[in-house]
């Protein structure tokens, strides 16, 4: 089960307010390659694994990850604290306050609500990890992209901690893989799915 | 224009934020230990480093309580007169965190 | 194009058909955890930053 720490896993303290700068971060809150996206596939992937090892990274990755996108929750709520109903009609933040308000909604930054369907837990311990691998590299392009936007270091500081983050998760769930495949036969390590067949 | 984060300047704000700072690198350090035992199960180095992180990160989490409000339920200072962990401001206003 | 030629005790260690991360075997951490901290790992063997550039040559 969970509990809560009252503190972010990394400090976010932003003092100019922009709107259209968090239009795009909150891809990484409800978007597909976002945080909330890879703490459900992760959390969900990890029942059914049959390595305990595994199992346990999945959990604790996706629990970081549930950190991560209260970041990017603070993130965005910081970047639009106080605004004036000028200032969300000029950003064009206006279609995101008209159905929420100030209030953080996940959905993508094009407008694609957050769903089950961005991402997979297929139930099988190759195409599990090897799913989690890419996840973590999409996730790390989606920040390469913001970075390329944004200028404020108030902003920059949390969203480089959370790219740098992806790289170290992608490194273990390669170790992951590594493990699984100790655990096959290396002729074919194909021949059977061990979360299913006997 | 202004975000209306509410900076604080006296000695004990300083205090407070350094001490929730230095609270989060450390357990930074033990999630970074917790992800690569779970990849290398036997690295006794790395739990003996986890063993000591662990111990500080608990200290700095009880002086944290005694001084400044709670940071989990499992430690809260029952002072009866409030219930700090809710009246107490939230980490993502971007206080002290 | 230079013909690349498969090394067998690479490919013996490493069937095709599968994709292999590198164990991490450098497990140096930064001396200063400020640093690592601020990196987002303690790691300095994973810090890949982003700079937005092609490196020359």
């Amino acid at each position: 089960m969970w509990n809560y720490e009252k503190r972010l896993q990394f400090p976010v303290k932003i003092t100019q307010t922009n709107p259209q700068i968090a239009q795009v971060i909150i891809s990484q809150y409800g978007g597909p390659d976002g945080e909330l996206a890879a703490s459900m596939r992760y959390l969900a992937q990890r029942y059914t694994m049959p390595y305990n090892s595994v199992a346990g990274l999945l959990t604790d990755i996706g629990t970081e990850e549930l950190a991560h996108f209260e970041m990017i929750c603070a993130i965005v709520y910081q970047l639009t604290r106080n605004l004036s109903p000028e200032e969300i009609a000029k950003s064009g933040f206006d279609k995101y306050y008209v159905d929420h308000t100030l209030a953080l909604w996940p959905q993508a930054a094009g407008g694609i609500p957050f769903n089950a369907c961005e991402f997979q837990s297929k139930g099988d311990v190759i195409t599990d990890l090897t799913e989690d691998l890419a996840a973590e590299q999409k996730a790390r392009t989606t920040y390469d992209n913001i970075l390329r936007l944004v200028k404020d270091p108030d902003v920059c500081e949390p969203i480089k901690f959370l790219r740098a983050r992806e790289i170290v998760h992608f490194q273990r769930f390669g170790e992951a893989l590594r493990i699984a495949q100790e655990n096959l036969d290396s002729r074919n390590f194909y021949a059977f799915n061990p979360e299913f067949d006997k | 224009m202004n975000t209306g984060y509410k900076s604080c300047n006296t000695d004990s704000c300083a205090e407070r934020r350094q001490l929730l700072y230095e609270i989060s690198k450390i357990d930074f350090v033990l999630k970074e230990l917790n992800l690569y035992l779970d990849t290398h199960p036997y690295d006794q180095q790395a739990m003996e480093a986890f063993k000591h992180y662990n111990m500080a990160k608990n200290k700095m989490v009880t002086e944290y309580t005694e001084k400044f409000g709670p940071l989990v339920l499992s430690i809260v200072d029952m002072d009866c007169r409030e219930w700090k962990w809710a009246t107490q401001d939230w980490p993502w206003e971007g206080g002290y965190n | 194009m230079q013909e690349w030629k498969p090394q067998m005790p690479y490919m013996e260690q490493f069937p095709v058909a599968m994709a292999y991360v590198p164990w991490q075997k450098n497990c140096n951490m930064y001396e200063n955890l400020d640093d690592a901290f601020k990196t987002g790992t303690v790691f300095p063997e994973l810090n890949k930053p982003f700079t937005g550039r092609r490196v020359k040559g």
